[in-house]
Parts: structure tokens; sequence; C-alpha cells
């Protein structure tokens, strides 16, 4: 970290010499790079839409599952499987074909009737929104964490609830949301975290170059491209630290926003 | 016959139709999510002319020619990319284990001068940029060791102060050391987080871009993307 640090206030470009150019690269980054702000603007998008989408998605499967039913470790290691290849090129090259122009979304909502269906991959309008699809669709990690948070609170509470005539609705906002704040913390904070580090869906899914219209273009891609196509490692470096700062500054405001809204378990 | 028994009677055939309806959706919402692993898996026996032109999972065609010479296909045997994998996952998932038990227990257990920023550092010193080391395994098992650090810290952090941990209750033994009293106190607990690593440490893995180097440096997803 020290080292790409100290390459952040280079030129480097692989082959030459270094040369110190202090602020240089933060500035450029931030002031001159057209590229950087879309690629701000994409990941910012990518981030605030799908983080809420999966954890919501992830809260009611847990939520769903932990009812009780028969075939719970299968039903939990069927949603749990794309966790485990969400990041992986196979699932990523599948993704291209689904949302293909002939691929099976088409020729699903075709068979429908509708028509006149886009290449949802190649659309710029669409083409983060089968991103957003794919990483919503690796639900099942934050699911686990979910359920076993679930696990922990105690029953009495939803038998006290019932017996005072609450509803599902209210035991689930005044119980299970407010116990499992602070599962929901986490989970928050590692997702933000996880998807602002996406990049083999991006690399893949728009052939590494962040098209159509740079609206795939996520920031490790776009790093990716200043590393090892432009071989700009001072400035890929730069930006990797803006990336790291700004991760640090919104778990900062998580962590410094937390005793507003977590409950923790003994507390009053 | 009693009000409960009454109430169960009362209550039983709704709560099948509620019972059998979950059951439905969970299968449902279960088929949408293993379809890209089964179709996965059914492209892996078609021939590669029908692999995009048809979504369907059942094959029109069978092949085995996919898994015959996709084996050494690109001139490299498949077992050099599983070998590197497994020593890449192996080896950095045991470095990922003790730096993060080690760094999980300080963060729970002890007290020490900022401690808070020194937590906030290792959730998000996630992300350091590669570029020193690119010719040899030994940086990959490195950066795949400690790129997967904050999850298990945060998350026993987590688990300890929210209570919702067995071990948040326990407490050192009086004759025990305190590393004995770590290892065969909380260890245990975390074996789930043992479990999960080799996951994280393969996807670390793949999301490292090392092209145009050495055999050793070749991974599954390197594989995968060649093919």
């Amino acid at each position: 970290m020290l080292a790409s640090l100290y390459l952040s206030f280079t030129d480097y470009n692989l082959l030459g010499q270094t040369q110190w150019i202090g602020l240089d690269n933060y500035v450029r980054a931030i002031s001159d790079d057209q590229k950087f702000l879309a690629a701000v603007g994409v990941t910012l998008s990518y981030v605030i839409v799908s983080v809420p989408l999966q954890l919501a998605f992830a809260l009611a499967s847990a939520v769903v599952l932990n009812q009780g039913l028969a075939g719970l470790t299968f039903y939990r290691s069927i949603y749990y499987l794309p966790s485990l290849l969400g990041s992986s090129v196979a699932i990523a090259l599948l993704w291209r074909q689904i949302f293909g122009s002939a691929g099976l979304v088409n020729q699903v909502l075709s068979s429908i009737g509708f028509t006149n269906l886009p290449a949802w991959i190649a659309t710029p309008e669409y083409a983060l929104n089968t991103l957003i699809v794919l990483h919503v669709w690796t639900f099942g990690s934050p699911m686990i964490i979910f359920l076993a948070g679930l696990r922990q609170i105690p029953q009495d509470l939803y038998e006290a609830a019932a017996v005072d005539g609450a509803s599902a609705w209210t035991k689930f906002v005044r119980i299970t949301i407010q116990l499992l704040s602070p599962v929901i913390f986490f989970n928050l904070v590692l997702q933000m975290i996880h998807a602002f580090q996406t990049f083999t869906q991006s690399y893949v899914v728009s052939a590494g170059t962040g098209g159509p219209v740079n609206s795939t273009l996520l920031y490790t891609l776009y790093i990716y491209q200043q590393a090892f196509t432009n071989f700009h490692m001072g400035y890929a470096s730069a930006l990797a630290w803006l990336l790291t700062i700004v991760i640090g500054l919104l778990t900062a405001l998580a962590f410094g926003t937390s005793n507003r809204w977590l409950h923790y378990a003994g507390e009053k | 016959m009693s009000v409960a028994t009454l109430n169960h009677q009362a209550t039983s055939p709704r709560r099948f139709g509620k019972r059998l309806l979950a059951h439905v959706a969970i299968l449902a919402l279960g088929l949408l999510m293993i379809y890209p692993p089964l179709w996965m898996l059914s492209s892996s026996f078609k021939p590669a002319q029908l692999i995009f032109s048809e979504p369907g999972l059942w094959p029109r065609a069978i092949t085995l020619d996919n898994w015959a010479h996709g084996r050494v296909g690109l001139g490299i045997p498949f077992s050099r990319f599983f070998l590197n994998s497994a020593v890449i996952a192996g080896l950095s998932m045991v470095g990922n284990l003790f730096s993060c038990s080690i760094a999980a227990y300080a963060f729970a257990r002890l007290e020490f001068r900022f401690k808070p920023m020194l937590f906030a550092l290792a959730v998000t010193a996630v992300f350091t940029f590669i570029w020193t080391w690119n010719d040899f395994l030994g940086p990959l098992i490195y950066l795949t060791a400690t790129d997967n650090y904050t999850v298990p810290i945060a998350l026993n952090a987590f688990l300890d102060s929210t209570g919702t941990s067995n071990w948040g209750g326990c407490s050192p033994c009086q004759f025990c050391h305190r590393c004995r009293y770590s290892w065969s106190s909380c260890s245990p607990k975390s074996s789930w987080s043992r479990a999960s690593r080799p996951r994280g440490s393969s996807r670390k893995e793949g999301t490292r871009k090392f092209w145009g180097l050495s055999d050793p440096t070749l991974g599954t997803t390197q594989r995968h993307l060649q093919a």
C-alpha cells in the first residue's frame, strides 16, 4: 500500500524511470478527466441501487427461510450457490448471453407478447442494470448472515407481541428489524465495499471496454484500463487511493451514524 | 376438547396453505437462482454452435468433446490450472485464517489506543493497488491472504459486540494463557469463517489480472477467460 501511495505521486509507465510529480495525478483525475467522472457516476449508481436491493432480497429470503420449513438446508444451499459463482468469469459470460438480443430474457419476453426488445447488454440505458441484476442475484451470502442473526432473536418477544395483538408487519418492523439492525449494518458496510470493488462482471460483460458508451465502466475497470492498457501506473495508483479514501469516508460515515439507528441487545 | 386443540384445528389448513405457498415461492425463486449453474453444466455437453443458440437446459445434441478436448485444448494441461488455484487457495486460506484470527481476537477482546481508527482502517484497507509483484506465485498468495482480511475481523467483532455469538459470554479460564484461550475458546466458533475462505480466495485470485505471465500464475479463472 505504501508503495502504491508513493507511485500515486509519480509519473510511471512500467518501463521508464519514475518521476515525482506531486499531486498532479489527483488534480488531473478530479479536474481534467471526463472518463474518470463517468466511471465515478456509473460506480455510484451501481452501488446505490444494487446494495440496498441485494440486502432487501437477502433479508426477505432469510425471513421466509426462517419459518422452520422442511428442506431448509436444501433451499439455503440453492440460494447460496450464486454467491459462490457470481463473480466468476463463466457467469459473466453467461450474463452476456442471457441479456443479449437473442438471449433468454428476450426469448421469454417475446413468448409472452413483447416486441421490439433491445439487446439489454448493448444498450447504454440498460447495460448497467444487467450488472445490477447480477449483483443482486448473489444475495445468498448476506442472506446466510441474516439467517444467523434471525436465529438469535428470542422467540418470546414474538410471542409477547402476538399476545398484545401485533400484526406480522408490526412484529417485523418493531422486533425483527430492531434486533437485526447490527447485522444489517454489518452487511451494509461489507456489501458496499464489495460493490465498490466489482470488476470481473464489468470487465467480461463489456469485453474490457466499459461500454457501450461507458455505461458499464465501473471504477475498478477504469483503474485496470489505466494501469494495464495505458500503462499509467502512477495515475492508476492515484485512482486506487481515491477509491480507498472514498470507501474509508463512507465506512466512517456509516460507523459515525450507526449509534442513531443501531439497536444492541442489552442496551436501553 | 380444549381451546388449544380447537385453535389448532381451526388454523391447521391455513397454516398448511401458507407453508405450501412458501415452499412454492421458494422453489420458484430457487429455480431462477440455479438456472445459470445448470446452464453451464448443460452447455458443457453441447456442441459449440448450440451453446449460445439454445437457452434450454436439455441439449438437443449431446457431446463429450468439451470434456475430452477442453482438458488439453489450450496446450496447457488442465491439472496445471487446478494445481495453481489449489496452491493459492490453500496457502492463502492458511495465511488469511492466521492473520484474521489474531486480528479479530484483538479487536473483539483487547482494549488499546486508536482501536476504532485501526478497525476502520482494517475494514477499508481492502483495496491495495497491486503492481509491484507480478512475476511469481507468492505475491498472489500474499495478496489473497491479506485482501480478505476485513471479513472475519468485522464479522467476529460484530457478532461479539451484538451478542449474537455464544462466545461473547465466555471468559478466560483462570489458569489459561491468553493465547490458549484464544485458540481453544474462539477458534472453534469461527469454523464457518474457515468454510467461507476458499470461495473468497478463489474470487480474489480471479480478480487479479496477470495475463502474459508464466505458468504458475494461471488459475482456473484465467483458464475461463482464455476459453
